[in-house]
């Protein structure tokens, strides 16, 4: 079979298959109307929510740091949990400004109508940004996972030392402390990276594959060009 | 402007018919890709200008979303085999020759990439090398350097 001959099964094909699917405008109207978000549209919403679920992270974080923990303190709180705590919001702010402005500028050139090649970085560069909010959203849970465990764990320590009678430090030197704490420095490490791995894998599982094909449709672009 | 559009897409709706016959192997992959063309079709018309003709800017949105367009882990089709798709479908209604050849050009076709799958929809449309450049963004020189690639992929495919 010669390459025309694919031509004329094709012409065939075609036009047999285009009057099967044949839409009238009423079913067009319709298919408009219930039209479901695409892909990068649901990417979108997400972010917003991401950026939203931030703000909130960020509140939280100083509601608590600066209302209730201040209450609960048996003694001042000491300055390098403080400042633990004031960069955790600095960071949060910050990824929350670096996310606004990484996220505008790349789906600022975003279009159908552009060429194929700027089509493919530009949802590849969204994607990115998408991932780096994903990272850092997973960044900033474990980052409050671990400042509250550890405040948590030296609240325990003054607790008990209230209640013994003695000072923070004698206590927090005694061998059965040391193993305590020891333990919950290994149990901290391994639920934050288990739950790191955990979401990561989601991730790939996700959108692996998709940036994947897209990056290989771009490497196949500039092949020859 | 929606009446408008509905109008100028249910007279050239043919074009979205014939990238969706080429990139899906279900009728459900087919349902989801011309919506999502229609989708995106009616999200750019605002910035459609005439300085393209109107079929050459439906073919580039078209085929952008179709080589774009973001698959669920769903099931995969069975690619080497012919009993799934849409060419399954319409390959009853055809004489013998016409259904093999029919056959041979689905096989040939599922085994390109996105990007080769667009080069030959416009070849088996008669567009010429300055048409598909214009349509796909590339340089008229890629798309004769992919389309003798495309055709010798073919050539191997038929003669197997």
């Amino acid at each position: 079979m010669e390459l025309k001959d694919l031509k004329s099964a094709w012409d065939k094909f075609s036009s047999n298959d285009a009057s099967k699917h044949q839409l009238g405008e009423e079913a067009i109207y319709e298919m408009l109307k219930k039209r479901t978000r695409n892909f990068i549209e649901r990417i979108d919403r997400n972010i917003r929510i991401g950026v939203v679920v931030l703000i909130l992270l960020a509140l939280f974080f100083t509601f608590d740091d600066v209302l209730l923990s201040s209450d609960m303190s048996y003694q001042a709180t000491p300055i390098w949990i403080q400042l633990m705590e004031g960069a955790g919001i600095l960071f949060i702010v910050g990824s929350f400004v670096y996310f606004l402005i990484s996220y505008r500028l790349a789906t600022k050139d975003y279009s159908h109508s552009n060429d194929l090649s700027r089509v493919l970085t530009s949802i590849i560069r969204i994607l990115h940004v998408y991932r780096k909010l994903f990272y850092m959203a997973l960044g900033i849970l474990l980052l409050i996972l671990s400042i509250s465990f550890i405040s948590g764990m030296f609240m325990g320590v003054e607790l008990k030392a209230d209640e013994l009678g003695t000072n923070v430090d004698a206590l927090s030197t005694a061998p059965p402390m040391i193993r305590m704490i020891a333990i919950g420095v290994v149990v901290l490490l391994l639920v934050i990276s288990g739950l790191f791995f955990l979401f990561r894998w989601g991730f790939r599982k996700l959108y692996g594959n998709y940036i994947f094909k897209l990056k290989a449709t771009l490497m196949e672009l500039d092949e020859i060009e | 402007m929606e009446k408008e559009f509905v109008q100028i897409i249910s007279q050239n709706q043919g074009i979205i018919h014939k990238v969706c016959s080429i990139y899906c192997d279900s009728e459900e992959d087919r349902r989801d890709l011309f919506q999502e063309i229609l989708a995106q079709l009616w999200k750019s018309f605002p910035s459609f200008r005439n300085e393209a003709k109107f079929t050459t800017w439906m073919y580039r949105v078209a085929l952008n979303t179709a080589i774009t367009s973001f698959k669920k882990n769903k099931r995969q089709p069975d690619k080497t085999g012919i009993e799934v798709g849409n060419f399954q479908l319409a390959v009853e209604e055809y004489d013998h020759e016409t259904e093999e050849q029919i056959k041979l050009l689905h096989q040939a076709i599922t085994n390109l990439s996105g990007i080769e799958k667009s080069i030959v929809l416009l070849y088996l449309e008669n567009k010429k090398y300055e048409e598909i450049a214009e349509i796909t963004g590339i340089t008229q020189n890629y798309v004769r350097v992919k389309m003798n690639r495309i055709k010798k992929k073919l050539k191997k495919y038929m003669n197997h």
